[in-house]
C-alpha cells in the first residue's frame, strides 16, 4: 500500500522564485490498483511521481510504501520514464538484465527472467538487437520488461507513451493492461490524456496546482473500447475531470501562466 | 475498440516493425552491404580526388618556386632512397641506418607518452567528475599548464629530464594527460541524467552506475579526446626532438635543415604524416567498433 501524507515540495526556480510544486497531497493507493494521475502540464504530476520514486525529496510530509518511508530510489519502485531511457550501449537482453544483475541475481535466474519478460513483451526475437535498431514503441517495451523483470512491486510510469504514435500507444495500452492483470502489481501512471486515463485506470486522481482535486473510481467494464468510453458513466467521468482541470467552459484564450506552471 | 482488435493491432505493429529499418538489417543484409559499400566507395573517391588535387597543386607550386620547394616525385624518391639505410645521414653525423630507426623512435615515444597521458587523464577526469575536491585541486593546474605553449614548456622538460627519450615521453604524456582530462571530465558531465536516474531506480549502486552507465556513455566523447591528443602528440614529440635530442624525426630534420636539404625534410614530414594518419585511422576504426551501438558510430 502506498500512503502519501501531506506531501509538499517546494523548489527554487532558475529565475530565483520559489515554486510550490506539491501543496499538501494526501492519498492512499491500495496494492494492485491501476491509478492514473491526470492534470495539466506543470501542475505537479511528475513531481509527485518522482517523489514516489525517491528521485525528488519532499519539503515536508511523507510517502510510505507498505509502511516503509521513501528516502531514495529503490528497485521495489520501478520507473518508466517519459524520455527514452533504454541504454543504447547495451543490447536488448542486457538492458532487461540490468536491474537483475545490479541486484546480484544469479546468472541462471537472470537468463530465465529475461527470457520470460522478453517473451511477455513480444520481443523474443530481438534479444541481441541494439536499441537503435528498434522503433520507439519497441524501446518502450524493453523499458517495461526491464522494470517488470527487476521485480518492482510498484510501477511508476511518467507519460511513457506520450511520444508514440496512436496505433503504437493503443498496442502498448493493451500490452500493459495484460501484464498488469497477470502480475497484479500496483501501477501509478501519469498522463495528461483523459482518454488514456479512461482506458487504463481503476482510479483517476486529478491534479491541479499541486493538489489532488478529484479522486474518481472508474467503475467501467474492461476492455474500455469506444462503446464503453461513450457510455453515460464514462462521459460523466470525463466531464468531471475536465471541470476539475478548470476547463469546463472551454479555453477561449491563452490563459496567463501561473507560478505553478514553471518547471 | 475491443480487446480482440487490440491484439490484432499488436500483431500489426510487429508486422510494421518487421517491414521497417530493422527488417532491412535482418532480412536483406546483402542489400544494406551494397548501400554501405557504395557510400564507402563514394567517400574514398572524394578523398582520392582531394589528394590528387593537393599533389597537383604541390607539383605546380614546386615548378614555380624552384629548388627549395621540391616536387612530390622528388620527395617520394628521397623516401625510397633513405628509408631503410642512408650513408648520407651518417655523413651528417647521425647514427647508423636511414629514416626508419628515427621514425620508429619517435613513434615509440608518442605511443608510450600517449598511453601514460591517456591513463592519467582518464583517471583524473573521472576523479574530478566524481569528487568535487579532486576537481577543485586539479582544475587550476589544468587551467595554468593547459595554456603553456609547448615551446615554453619543452626547454624545462629537456633540462629536467635530459636529452633522452624520457624527456620527450614525459612531454607527450603531459600534454596528452591535459587534453584527456578535459575531454573525460566533459564527457562524464555530459552523460544524460535520465540514464543515471533510471539506473538508480533499477537498484544499481555507484560502482555499477560508473561501469555500466557513465563509462560507456562517455566513450564516444573520450575517443574524440584521444584523436585530438594523438594528433598533437606527433608534433609534440618532434618539437621536443628539434629542441634537443640525439635521435628521432625532429633530430634528423634539424640536421637536414643545417644543410638546406628541403627534400629530406619534406620526406620525413610526409613519412610522419602518413604514420599519424594511419594511427588516426586505427583509432577511428576502434571507436566505430566499440561505439557501434551509437547512431553515428563514427568519430567527430
Amino acid at each position: 500500500m502506498i500512503d502519501i501524507r501531506d506531501a509538499r515540495c517546494t523548489f527554487r526556480h532558475t529565475s530565483g522564485r520559489l515554486v510550490e510544486a506539491l501543496r499538501g497531497v494526501s492519498v492512499t493507493i491500495d496494492d494492485g490498483e491501476f491509478v492514473c494521475l491526470v492534470g495539466r502540464s506543470g501542475h505537479g504530476k511528475s513531481t509527485l511521481l518522482r517523489a514516489l520514486a525517491g528521485l525528488n525529496p519532499l519539503s515536508s510530509g511523507a510517502i510510505a510504501f507498505d509502511g516503509n518511508t521513501v528516502t531514495g530510489p529503490s528497485p521495489e519502485r520501478g520507473m518508466v520514464f517519459q524520455e527514452d531511457t533504454v541504454f543504447p550501449w547495451m543490447r536488448v537482453h542486457d538492458n532487461v538484465a540490468f536491474g537483475l544483475r545490479s541486484l546480484g541475481t544469479r546468472e541462471s535466474e537472470t537468463e530465465k527472467l529475461v527470457s520470460e519478460w522478453l517473451s511477455a513483451v513480444k520481443l523474443t526475437g530481438f534479444a541481441h538487437s541494439w536499441p537503435k535498431e528498434l522503433s520507439g514503441g519497441m524501446r518502450k517495451r524493453v523499458a517495461i520488461a526491464t522494470v517488470f523483470a527487476t521485480g518492482a512491486k510498484t510501477l511508476l510510469m511518467d507519460e511513457p507513451f506520450g511520444s508514440l504514435d496512436y496505433v503504437t500507444r493503443i498496442t502498448l495500452h493493451s500490452l500493459l493492461l495484460d501484464l498488469w492483470a497477470r502480475t497484479n502489481r500496483t501501477i501509478v501512471f501519469v498522463t495528461h490524456d483523459i482518454e488514456e486515463a479512461l482506458i487504463l485506470g481503476d482510479r483517476i486522481l486529478v491534479m491541479s496546482e499541486g493538489q489532488i482535486v478529484d479522486d474518481i473510481r472508474v467503475d467501467l467494464k474492461r476492455p474500455r473500447d469506444e462503446e464503453v468510453r461513450a457510455s453515460t458513466r464514462a462521459v460523466t467521468v470525463t466531464k468531471s475531470i475536465i471541470r476539475n482541470l478548470g476547463l469546463a467552459g472551454g479555453v477561449d484564450e491563452t490563459p496567463e501562466p501561473k507560478s505553478s506552471d514553471l518547471r | 475498440m475491443g480487446q480482440c482488435r487490440l491484439v490484432t493491432e499488436a500483431e500489426i505493429e510487429t508486422a510494421r516493425v518487421s517491414a521497417g529499418p530493422l527488417a532491412r538489417l535482418k532480412n536483406t543484409r546483402g542489400g544494406l552491404r551494397r548501400e554501405q559499400l557504395t557510400a564507402l566507395a563514394r567517400d574514398a573517391a572524394i578523398a582520392l580526388a582531394g589528394l590528387v588535387l593537393v599533389l597537383l597543386l604541390w607539383k605546380l607550386s614546386a615548378d614555380a618556386a624552384g629548388k627549395y620547394f621540391p616536387a612530390p616525385l622528388a620527395v617520394a624518391g628521397n623516401i625510397l632512397d633513405n628509408f631503410a639505410a642512408s650513408r648520407y645521414l651518417r655523413s651528417l653525423g647521425l647514427p647508423e641506418g636511414g629514416y626508419f630507426p628515427h621514425v620508429l623512435y619517435t613513434t615509440r615515444n608518442v605511443l608510450i607518452g600517449g598511453a601514460i597521458g591517456f591513463a592519467l587523464g582518464v583517471m583524473s577526469g573521472f576523479a574530478s567528475w566524481r569528487w568535487k575536491v579532486a576537481d577543485q585541486a586539479i582544475d587550476p593546474i589544468i587551467s595554468i599548464f593547459g595554456t603553456l605553449p609547448i615551446l615554453v614548456a619543452a626547454p624545462f622538460f629537456l633540462i629536467w629530464f635530459g636529452l633522452v627519450a624520457s624527456a620527450q615521453i614525459i612531454l607527450v604524456a603531459f600534454y596528452t594527460f591535459m587534453i584527456l582530462h578535459v575531454f573525460v571530465l566533459r564527457a562524464a558531465r555530459n552523460v544524460d541524467v535520465k540514464y543515471l536516474e533510471c539506473a538508480r531506480t533499477l537498484g544499481a549502486n555507484n560502482v555499477v552506475i560508473f561501469r555500466k552507465v557513465v563509462l560507456p556513455a562517455a566513450l564516444p566523447e573520450i575517443f574524440g579526446g584521444v584523436r585530438v591528443a594523438f594528433a598533437s602528440a606527433w608534433g609534440l614529440a618532434c618539437i621536443a626532438e628539434l629542441l634537443g635530442a640525439q635521435f628521432g624525426v625532429g633530430r634528423v630534420i634539424v640536421s637536414l635543415a643545417a644543410v638546406y636539404d628541403v627534400v629530406g625534410m619534406m620526406a620525413l614530414v610526409v613519412v610522419l604524416g602518413l604514420i599519424a594518419v594511419g594511427f588516426d585511422g586505427l583509432i577511428v576504426a576502434l571507436r566505430a567498433y566499440i561505439t557501434r551501438w551509437s547512431d553515428t558510430g563514427v568519430a567527430p
